[in-house]
C-alpha cells in the first residue's frame, strides 16, 4: 500500500509541472507588456521601465519560469494588479465558500444518484425506470446557469423563499448546491443503473437469491459492493466537474467565492490572480484526486497491483 | 510490379469499403426503427433550419429597438417578449442560435481534427513519439478543462473567438486518447498490414485505411461534445467571458436578462429553453448513435 501511494504522488509531479508551465504561459502569450496593464497606458516610459526591473520582466524566460515555480512552491502567488493584496490572501478568503458548495453538491448528487440509479436497475424496463432515466437525460442536457435563473425567480421572486442577492449560512446554500448537483446526479444515475444491472447476472448474486435472502439484504450487501467501484472512480472526474460548475453557479446566485473571483479577475485582466486561481485550483484538485485514489485502491486491492 | 501494387492496396481495401457500406446500412436501420433518436434527429434538424432561415422566418431584425414596446411581455406580435430595448426576444433566439450553435459545431470540429491527427499519428508511430504525446495528453486530462478554458480566455481576452479556439484546443486531448485507443486496435488488422506488405505510404494507411474504420467511436465521441461545447458556449458568454453585447447569443441574452429577473422573466427562460433543447436533442441523438454503432450495446 506504501508504495501504491509513493507512486501515485510521484504520479503528481509531472501534472504539477504541466500546471505550473501552463499558467506561466498565460502571461506570456497574452498581448500587451504586464507593466503597461498594471500602470495604465498612461504612465511614463520610466516607471514602466522601472517596474519591469523590479517584476524581473527582463530576464529570460526560464530564469522568469524558475523564480515563478520557487516562489508558487513558498505559498507567494505575487499580488493582484487590482486590489495589491498577496493573491493566495484573496483565494483563500473566498476558498471555503466554493468548498463548501462543491462539497455539498458532491455529496447530494452521490447519494441522489446512486439511489435513482439503483432503483431504476432493480425496476428495469417499468416506468419508473424510464421516468429516471428521462429525468437524468434531462439534469444532463439543462444548462445549470439557466436553472439557477429559473430557481433563483421561482423561489426567490415569486415564492419569496430564498434571498436572490447571495448570502452565507445553509439556507442560501441550498438552491446553489441543487443545481450544481443535477448534471452529475444525472451522470451517476445512468452509470449506477448500468453497473447494477451487470452485477445483478453474476452467479454469487442468483446464488443469494437462490438461498432465499431477502431482496434489500441481496442489492445491499451482493450488489451494491461491488456495483459501487465503477461509481467510486468517477469521483475524480465528477470533482472536476462540480468544480467547473461553480465558476456558472457561484455568478448566478452571487456567492463569493473562487470561481466569481476567477471571473472577475478575467474581466479586470488581473493576471497574477487569474495564473494563482488556476494554479491554486488545479492543486486542490490533484490532491482531492490523490485522495479519491488512495482510498479506491484501500477499497479495491486489485487496483494497487496493477 | 507498381500496376500489380496499387491493384493490391486497392484490392485490400474493398473488403473493409464493404463491410463499413454494410456497417454503415445496418446502423441506419437501428436508429430509424428508434422513435426518440428520429424524433430527436427531426428535432435538431427543424432547429438548425430555423436559425438558417431565421431572416426569413423572423421579420424584425434582432438589435431593431422598439421603445414603444419595452419590457413587453409574451403577446402575438411578440410571442417571446420584448427586452428592455423593446428588441423582440423571438427574432434574438433564432440569430443567437447561429452564433451559439456555430461557435459549437467549429469548436467541436477543430478538436476533432487535431484529436484525430494527434491520436493517428501517436497510435500508428508507437514508441517514444507515443509515450511522449501521452504523457502531455495525461497531464492535460489530468485538470479540470475549465481551467484550461479559462486559461486560453484569460490570455487571448474575452470574445467568441476565443471561446472557439477554447472549447477546441481544450477538447482536443480527448479526442486524441480515444482515436489513438482505436487506431491501436485497428492497425494490426490485416488489410492495415496488406496495405503495409503492398508498399503504401504511413499517410496513406492512416487517413484512407484506419480512419474509416474507427469512425463510429469518433462520431459518438462528437456529438457527446457537441452537447457539451453548447453549454460551454453559452455558459462563457453569461458569465461575460464569451459574446458581448449586443450579441443575440443565448448566453449573452441571458446575461443581460440578469438586472431583469423581477420584472421580465422572459428575458431569461427563452434563450435557457433554445439552449436546454438543442442540447437535449444532440445527447438523445448521441444516445441513439451509440445503440446504432456499437454492436455490443445493441446486442
Amino acid at each position: 500500500m506504501a508504495l501504491y501511494v509513493v507512486r501515485r504522488l510521484l504520479m503528481l509531479v509531472p501534472m504539477l509541472v504541466g500546471i505550473s508551465l501552463l499558467t506561466f504561459a498565460i502571461l506570456q502569450v497574452t498581448p500587451g507588456d504586464p507593466a503597461v496593464l498594471m500602470l495604465g497606458q498612461y504612465a511614463t516610459p520610466q516607471r514602466i521601465a522601472n517596474l519591469r526591473e523590479e517584476l524581473g520582466l527582463n530576464d529570460p524566460l526560464p530564469v522568469q519560469y524558475g523564480r515563478y515555480v520557487w516562489r508558487a512552491l513558498h505559498g507567494d502567488l505575487g499580488r493582484s494588479f487590482r486590489s495589491q493584496r498577496p493573491v493566495i490572501e484573496e483565494i483563500l478568503d473566498r476558498f471555503p465558500s466554493t468548498l463548501e458548495l462543491t462539497l455539498a453538491a458532491l455529496l447530494l448528487s452521490t447519494v441522489a444518484g446512486v439511489a435513482t440509479g439503483v432503483i431504476a436497475a432493480t425496476v428495469r424496463n417499468r416506468w419508473v425506470d424510464g421516468g429516471i432515466m428521462a429525468g437524468a437525460l434531462v439534469g444532463l442536457s439543462i444548462p445549470e446557469f439557466w436553472l439557477g435563473i429559473v430557481l433563483l425567480i421561482v423561489f426567490g421572486i415569486k415564492l419569496k423563499m430564498v434571498s436572490i442577492t447571495g448570502g452565507t449560512g445553509l439556507k442560501a446554500l441550498i438552491l446553489p448546491a441543487l443545481t450544481l448537483a443535477l448534471a452529475p446526479a444525472a451522470v451517476l444515475a445512468r452509470l449506477t443503473r448500468s453497473s447494477v444491472l451487470e452485477v445483478i447476472r453474476e452467479d454469487y448474486v442468483r446464488t443469494a437469491w437462490a438461498k432465499g435472502l431477502a431482496g434489500r439484504d441481496v442489492i445491499v450487501s451482493h450488489v451494491l459492493r461491488n456495483a459501487l467501484i465503477p461509481v467510486v472512480t468517477v469521483l475524480g472526474l465528477q470533482l472536476a466537474g462540480l468544480l467547473g460548475g461553480t465558476v456558472f453557479i457561484e455568478n448566478v446566485f452571487a456567492r463569493p467565492g473562487i470561481g466569481r473571483l476567477a471571473v472577475n479577475a478575467i474581466a479586470a485582466r488581473d493576471y497574477p490572480l487569474i495564473q494563482g486561481i488556476v494554479l491554486f485550483t488545479a492543486v486542490v484538485y490533484a490532491l482531492l484526486n490523490l485522495a479519491v485514489d488512495v482510498l479506491y485502491g484501500f477499497l479495491d486491492p486489485r487496483i494497487r497491483y496493477d | 510490379m507498381t500496376n500489380a501494387r496499387q491493384a493490391g492496396v486497392a484490392g485490400s481495401q474493398v473488403q473493409p469499403a464493404a463491410k463499413r457500406a454494410r456497417q454503415r446500412r445496418s446502423a441506419w436501420r437501428t436508429l430509424r426503427r428508434n422513435p426518440i433518436a428520429m424524433a430527436a434527429l427531426v428535432g435538431f434538424v427543424l432547429l438548425i433550419l430555423a436559425v438558417i432561415l431565421a431572416p426569413l422566418i423572423t421579420p424584425i431584425p434582432p438589435n431593431a429597438h422598439d421603445y414603444d414596446h419595452l419590457l413587453e411581455p409574451p403577446t402575438w406580435a411578440h410571442p417571446f417578449g420584448t427586452d428592455d430595448l423593446g428588441r423582440d426576444i423571438l427574432s434574438r433566439v433564432l440569430w443567437g442560435g447561429r452564433e451559439s450553435l456555430r461557435v459549437a459545431v467549429m469548436a467541436i470540429a477543430v478538436a476533432i481534427s487535431g484529436g484525430t491527427v494527434v491520436g493517428l499519428v501517436s497510435g500508428y508511430f508507437g514508441g517514444w513519439v507515443d509515450a511522449l504525446i501521452m504523457r502531455i495528453v495525461d497531464v492535460l486530462l489530468a485538470f479540470p478543462s475549465i481551467l484550461l478554458l479559462l486559461s486560453i480566455v484569460a490570455a487571448l481576452g474575452p470574445n467568441l473567438g476565443t471561446v472557439l479556439i477554447a472549447l477546441g484546443v481544450s477538447a482536443i486531448p480527448g479526442f486524441s486518447r480515444l482515436v489513438r485507443g482505436s487506431v491501436l486496435a485497428a492497425k494490426n488488422y490485416e488489410y492495415v498490414t496488406a496495405a503495409r506488405v503492398l508498399g503504401a505510404s504511413d499517410a496513406y494507411i492512416m487517413f484512407t485505411q484506419i480512419l474509416p474504420n474507427i469512425m463510429p467511436p469518433l462520431i459518438i465521441y462528437a456529438t457527446v461534445g457537441l452537447g457539451n461545447a453548447i453549454l460551454i458556449t453559452a455558459g462563457l458568454s453569461y458569465i461575460g467571458l464569451g459574446a458581448q453585447p449586443p450579441s443575440p447569443e443565448w448566453g449573452a441574452m441571458l446575461n443581460a436578462g440578469r438586472t431583469h429577473l423581477r420584472d421580465a422573466w422572459w428575458i431569461s427562460v427563452f434563450p435557457g429553453l433554445a439552449i436546454f433543447l438543442a442540447v437535449l436533442f444532440v445527447n438523445l441523438l448521441s444516445d441513439g448513435l451509440r445503440d446504432a454503432l456499437d454492436p455490443k450495446l445493441r446486442q
